[in-house]
């Protein structure tokens, strides 16, 4: 009796048989990118008409997707829901970690990704040189500096560098150009 | 965000009990969902925004609410009825029932959502 951080700390409390937790808890965890989803609707200010109006459909649509299981949501729909509440949605793969350097690879990549969206969006909505010169050495810096410092494990990493070499990036292509000296 | 709390202090763990017992299905979506609302709560969504939002959850007028469970052809209607104390972040579950014993239910919980918030 009393108060109780969650539901299921309450019903072990109260009825101690840790079945019935389990099973409100699996219910919890069936639809929890589902009410993720539909929490940050709801704190964007967003009402299931204006989800409506951006998918182009009824309201009665977007209430069946939220009364839906995580499992029964299409990944399209998953985006355009996203795109409609404001936030961003992203899919990342990514491979077996089989080592140290394998896994600082991995980070180095991510990094990249995202310093690259941050240059991307100086360039959207800035037009001072400046601040976007600015963030591009910043990336440049940060993906040298790093690869610098992971000289213990250099053979590693330029043999997995070359297994992810990007395409046709010339910050990352010198960065490649002076892991290879070190 | 400050966390929600649920307290039990005014609902018997026996009618709970025979709940999960008959229609565990059912009791297992009403208590899901609120468990839904207490996280949503605790993340910053304000009470009347999760009314109007949530569809499992329907007021029953004199600060009393009901929770209801995932609606399928085949299920049976499990009602929870709370009523909630924005400032101190709790949920109180007042009485547990169905559509069959509505009136009584709400009846109590009624008077219990009075003291409660007195």
């Amino acid at each position: 009796m009393g108060n109780h951080k969650s539901v299921s700390s309450m019903l072990d409390n109260m009825l101690g048989d840790s079945k019935i937790t389990e099973g409100v808890q699996k219910k919890v965890e069936e639809t929890k990118i589902v009410h993720e989803l539909v929490k940050q609707r709801i704190r964007a200010g967003k009402t299931q008409a204006d989800i409506a109006e951006s998918w182009g459909c009824d309201p009665a649509t977007i209430s069946r997707f939220e009364d839906k299981k995580d499992d029964d949501i299409k990944l399209g729909d998953l985006a355009r829901y996203c795109n409609a509440i404001g936030t961003g949605v992203g899919v990342h793969i990514a491979p077996p970690v089989h080592s140290r350097a394998a896994a600082l690879v991995s980070c180095v990549k991510e990094i990249d990704i995202h310093l690259k969206e941050l240059t991307k969006l100086a360039k959207e909505y800035s037009d001072d040189e400046i601040i976007v010169d600015g963030i591009t050495k910043f990336q440049a810096n940060v993906l040298l500096d790093i690869l610098k410092n992971a000289s213990s494990h250099t053979d590693d990493l330029i043999e997995r560098i070359e297994l992810v070499k990007p395409a046709d990036d010339c910050i990352e292509t010198s960065c490649e150009a002076e892991l290879l000296k070190v | 965000m400050d966390e929600w709390y649920v307290n039990d202090n005014n609902i018997t763990p026996s009618k709970v009990k025979k709940y999960f017992k008959n229609y565990k299905e059912e009791a297992e979506s009403t208590f899901a969902n609120l468990e839904k609302l207490r996280d949503a709560l605790s993340s910053g969504v304000s009470f009347s925004q999760a009314v109007q939002n949530y569809s499992f959850l329907r007021s029953e007028k004199k600060h009393v609410y009901r929770i209801g469970n995932q609606s399928s052809d085949n299920a049976h209607e499990t009602r929870l009825y709370i009523c909630v104390e924005e400032e101190q972040k709790i949920i109180y579950l007042l009485d547990l029932g169905d559509k069959n014993t509505q009136k009584i239910d709400i009846n109590n919980s009624h008077k219990k959502a009075g003291k409660i918030l007195a």
